[in-house]
């Protein structure tokens, strides 16, 4: 259907493009601005990003390097969350995928996997503090079934641990996601193609690695992305258990923008973090963009 | 929710075939199904645990909630949370619902009107906004919160649920459009086309013809917004400040003190306060995971 | 027929979103009115269970004396941190006084304009010069001492020394016997509790070294910047400390509350704490076995004050006035002691309304010069830099001190 006169799709869009323009468009631009900024409104070029990269808070590679335990600075440790969270939630997704897909009560227990995904993340921070609690959490409570006990600690408490045992737990709440995805990328493989590679003896190996994993391909590209999203804007879940501590051992990009801005009220420094959080995104994303414009 | 039970027609069979159909699952079949129900236990534990611990007694739950042999559950949690001294959830339940509604319906309304004005209409800078359009799904909401915080307080409208509502719209935007865009370019145009020959107004059409056929999508736009904002934490800590505007994410992340950790009312607050999504996403299930795996880009 | 079936559908749909729209919306205005006519005003502290139920009784009394009703509400430090600055840079005072122990804060938000100016409201005579200091810029005072926390020493139970004949010491020749003796006992898993949390335990022991090794003169020249971490005379402090660390002498850092069960039962020998550990189980119903030694021949010690601050743009100017007026006076801060744990700020307060193990902390405090907690006086980013470096210079007592002392030297210059 063609256009007749402009009047009409301006009225359609007029509410969007004003929203769109006062609170994402005009923000994003005023942002980056800020990030130029410094404490008396003046210009100072890239200044604030030199601070923030001077920080031990954002940017301390030395105690990696060294083989001492976190810190390691919130860009570090946003990194190693990508490292490790990225490829056991694509793991565990395509996983339980595959298993349940021919499993009775399949759909029920996918659901179950998903509620990970449904609820708060700040809930969804106090389920992982439970579940590492010295006590109460069920971990330990393992742990000690199996004679382990000298090993008990409440995990989140002390600043070695507290990473990892964060990705883990969001490992726990990000599979489902890349289980849905991965369960609809599944059903839309043609069956013909399995049933001809069966008449032909390929391996189930072989078919899976043949056919299954490169007709995933967009389903990977939407998980990949996304998740690769998701693992730099985590905030919720590290602010509910120890605020980034303990001494910074769980600090990441997303709280520290926050901190800086709201509670050293240092705006430029808070907006070089948001901006470079930004650009992170916008690299990560870019092949998905890119897909997406294509249609 | 729906069971996909396989079809055994065992009602057409004759006693002794049922059998011999059942001896002939494999063992495979079995240990199969028992490793697939495993994981979904220990997926579940957890959700399990804080159940348990809602309803139990703190000296309970400190020495294991998966031991019973002492067991004597108490909606004590319940009650504690519902009251709570700095973080009552009987009024941020209610503050969050009363946030999230408008944020899911109304950028439903607009987004739809813009949609369509992207699958129906070519324009000038039609493609160019549009990819902006998709750039803008993925800005992270720090990228916008500093000068939304500074926009909201001019506009009067810091530690307001207008200005959190008008916030969570315009961020709604971007994807719902997207989403929306393409679902309209799956409806075949002559019946539009047949109604504006009639002589009907592009917004007789939009309302009576177009919407009515986008049901389905819109129901996945609702579930997924409302899910979103009920679950959103960062906005709100930033635009909403006075304790009895609290909404329920912020609530719950305040009664975790300083020291031990009250778990009957912890545990009991995240469930109350994660059941509502829970329900809206049972409910309206099948929308929710068609929305999101349609490339809707809200995580 | 489909067409009419669909009409209808859409037609509910957009009736029962607006009818939800339009009640979500009425609602919010409604509530969003100002509420009844009787002010009432907000107080933010740090103060849960125990203590918000002390400070509310000295709230009671404010009540019953003007008729104002006080409305509390408990913070945890980071949500306080940020919910005050975000209030008062957006203009809007929610709370009309808060409750705060860190000096370099108020400072920072007076110096931009967002605190009220309350030193009419308080007779500062009464009040120690040492505590108006920190928070006074030029004639302007912008906060009223409130309650004073004192760090007096090492807790220890007395009749755990006794059975082992130990004495406290008083020379610092004494105090390592001291450590060596007691790290002989059977049972005793280390000498000194060491205690976790935010960092302020580890914190606080480690400025009783510094002000028992270097004199009160170190702390205020380190707050200053007069003298620089990376002196010499700040080195030997922590090489001493690495020392003691080294040789065990300090336990392994654990939750700060159970450390005290655990002094109790006889697994640490001493620990250094605040006064108000007199009102925490174990030590609250056994105060006649518990005391403490100062830091041999420290001429120091630090107090960390409670401070009462008022937003400039509080809407209730005047009644929050009397509530600081109130929380500097010696009624309220009877009060507050009568229930132990803590010292007033306010000299009036008479002698006979502590109870004998805080009276034994007030009389020890009158005999040093107090100086202010060094990392609240500071303030962030130096804060939780040096809690981040002693958590681990006590789990790693060999590190390289150069670099960390070098570390806090930049992080107090970025203060």
């Amino acid at each position: 259907m063609n256009l007749r006169q402009t009047k009409i799709p301006l009225f359609f869009l007029a509410p969007t493009i004003l929203l769109l323009t006062l609170f994402v468009i005009f923000p994003v631009v005023n942002t980056v601005y800020i990030s130029f900024l410094g404490e008396d409104d003046e210009f100072v070029g890239l200044e604030n990003y030199e601070d923030v990269f001077g920080r031990r808070n954002f940017w301390n590679p030395q105690n990696l390097v060294e083989g001492n335990p976190p810190p390691y600075g919130a860009l570090i440790h946003n990194g190693i969350w990508i490292v490790l969270h990225l490829p056991l939630s694509l793991f565990f997704g395509l996983l339980l995928a595959i298993l349940l897909r021919d499993v009775k009560g399949g759909a029920v227990i996918k659901s179950a996997v998903f509620l990970g995904m449904v609820i708060p993340m700040t809930v969804g921070g106090i389920l992982l503090r439970f579940v590492y609690d010295d006590r109460a959490g069920i971990l330990n409570g393992l742990l000690r079934i199996v004679g382990l006990g000298d090993l008990t600690r409440t995990w989140t408490a002390y600043p070695q641990t507290i990473l990892l045992a964060l990705i883990l737990g969001t490992v726990w709440i990000w599979t489902g996601f890349s289980m849905i995805v991965y369960s609809a990328g599944l059903e839309g493989i043609p069956k013909e193609l399995f049933e001809a590679a069966k008449i032909d003896g390929a391996s189930r190996w072989r078919t899976f690695r043949r056919i299954t994993v490169p007709m995933l391909k967009p389903a990977t590209i939407i998980v990949v992305t996304m998740t690769l999203l998701w693992e730099l804007k985590i905030f919720d879940i590290v602010w509910v258990i120890q605020q980034g501590g303990p001494g910074g051992a769980s600090m990441v990009m997303a709280l520290m923008m926050f901190l800086e801005a709201f509670l050293n009220r240092s705006f430029g420094t808070a907006a070089a973090i948001a901006t470079m959080l930004t650009v992170l995104t916008f690299g990560f994303a870019a092949y998905m963009v890119y897909r997406m414009v294509k249609e | 929710m729906k069971l996909k039970l396989p079809e055994l027609k065992l009602s057409k069979l004759k006693p002794l075939e049922i059998v011999a159909r059942l001896r002939k699952v494999k063992k495979t079949t079995i240990l199969f199904h028992l490793l697939a129900w495993g994981v979904s236990l220990i997926w579940i534990l957890p959700f399990l645990g804080v159940f348990m611990a809602s309803i139990r007694p703190l000296p309970e739950i400190l020495n294991g909630w998966w031991n019973f042999d002492v067991f004597n559950p108490t909606l004590r949690g319940f009650v504690g949370a519902w009251n709570h001294p700095t973080a009552p959830l009987n009024r941020a339940l209610f503050n969050s619902l009363l946030v999230t509604i408008p944020s899911t319906f109304i950028p439903i309304f607009v987004a739809a009107l813009g949609a369509y004005s992207f699958a129906r209409f070519k324009f000038p800078t039609r493609d160019v906004l549009f990819f902006v359009l998709v750039l803008l799904q993925t800005i992270p909401q720090q990228m916008v919160i500093i000068p939304i915080f500074r926009i909201m307080i001019s506009l009067g409208l810091w530690n307001n649920y207008i200005g959190l509502i008008l916030v969570h719209t315009a961020f709604a935007l971007p994807w719902q459009i997207f989403f929306l865009r393409n679902f309209f370019s799956t409806l075949p145009v002559e019946i539009e086309e047949a109604a504006r020959i009639d002589g009907a107004s592009y917004l007789k059409i939009f309302y009576k013809i177009v919407l009515p056929l986008t049901l389905p999508a819109l129901a996945s736009l609702t579930a997924l917004q409302f899910v979103w904002v009920w679950n959103d934490f960062f906005f709100a800590i930033v635009l909403i400040s006075s304790p009895e505007l609290k909404l329920a994410t912020q609530a719950v992340a305040a009664m975790p003190g300083r020291l031990a950790i009250d778990w009957t009312v912890v545990s009991a607050a995240s469930i109350m306060v994660m059941i509502v999504p829970i329900v809206i996403y049972v409910v309206l299930q099948r929308y929710y995971v068609r929305g999101l795996v349609a490339g809707a880009v809200k995580g | 027929m489909k067409k009419s079936k669909a009409l209808s559908r859409t037609v509910w749909l957009a009736i029962i979103a607006i009818v939800i729209i339009l009640v979500a919306a009425l609602s919010a205005w409604y509530l969003m009115q100002p509420t009844d006519e009787e002010t009432e005003l907000t107080v933010f502290s740090l103060w849960s269970d125990q203590e918000e139920a002390n400070f509310k009784e000295a709230l009671a009394r404010f009540t019953e004396n003007t008729g104002i009703e006080v409305n509390h509400v408990a913070y945890s430090t980071t949500e306080l941190l940020v919910t005050v600055p975000t209030q008062l840079e957006a203009g809007e005072a929610i709370a009309d006084v808060i409750i705060a122990p860190w000096p370099s804060w108020i400072l920072d938000l007076a110096e931009d304009g967002l605190l009220a100016d309350v030193s009419d409201y308080m007779d500062t005579t009464k009040l120690p010069e040492t505590y108006l200091d920190v928070v006074s810029s030029g004639d302007a005072i912008y906060a009223a001492p409130f309650k004073v926390s004192g760090k007096p020493g090492f807790w220890y139970r007395e009749s755990f020394f006794a059975d082992n004949g130990l004495t406290a010491p008083t020379t610092y020749e004494e105090f390592k016997t001291l450590l060596a003796d007691l790290s002989e006992i059977e049972g005793v898993e280390a000498a000194i509790a060491s205690g976790n949390g935010t960092g302020w335990p580890l914190s606080d022991t480690t400025e009783a070294f510094i002000i028992g090794l270097g004199g009160y003169q170190l702390q205020e020249n380190l707050i200053s910047g007069a003298t620089a971490f990376t002196s010499s005379e700040t080195k030997a402090v922590f090489e001493e400390l690495a020392d003691l660390l080294q040789a065990d002498y300090f336990s392994v850092p654990d939750d700060w509350q159970t450390q005290l069960q655990r002094l109790y039962d006889g697994t640490y020998g001493i620990y250094f704490q605040g006064g108000f550990v007199t009102t925490i189980s174990p030590f609250s119903e056994n105060l006649d076995d518990i005391g403490f030694f100062p830091f041999p021949e420290t001429d120091g010690a630090t107090g960390s004050v409670d401070y009462a601050v008022m937003p400039a743009a509080t809407k209730n100017m005047e009644e929050a006035q009397q509530l600081i007026e109130f929380l500097a006076g010696a009624e309220a801060q009877e009060i507050m002691v009568q229930q132990g744990g803590f010292l007033a700020a306010n000299s009036d307060v008479p002698e006979s309304a502590y109870n004998p193990a805080d009276l034994q902390v007030v009389q020890f405090m009158q005999t040093v010069t107090i100086v202010p907690d060094l990392d609240d006086a500071i303030g962030n980013p130096f804060q939780q830099a040096f809690w981040d470096q002693l958590k681990a210079f006590w789990v790693n007592p060999t590190l390289n001190l150069d670099t960390m002392l070098q570390t806090l030297q930049d992080e107090w210059a970025a203060s």
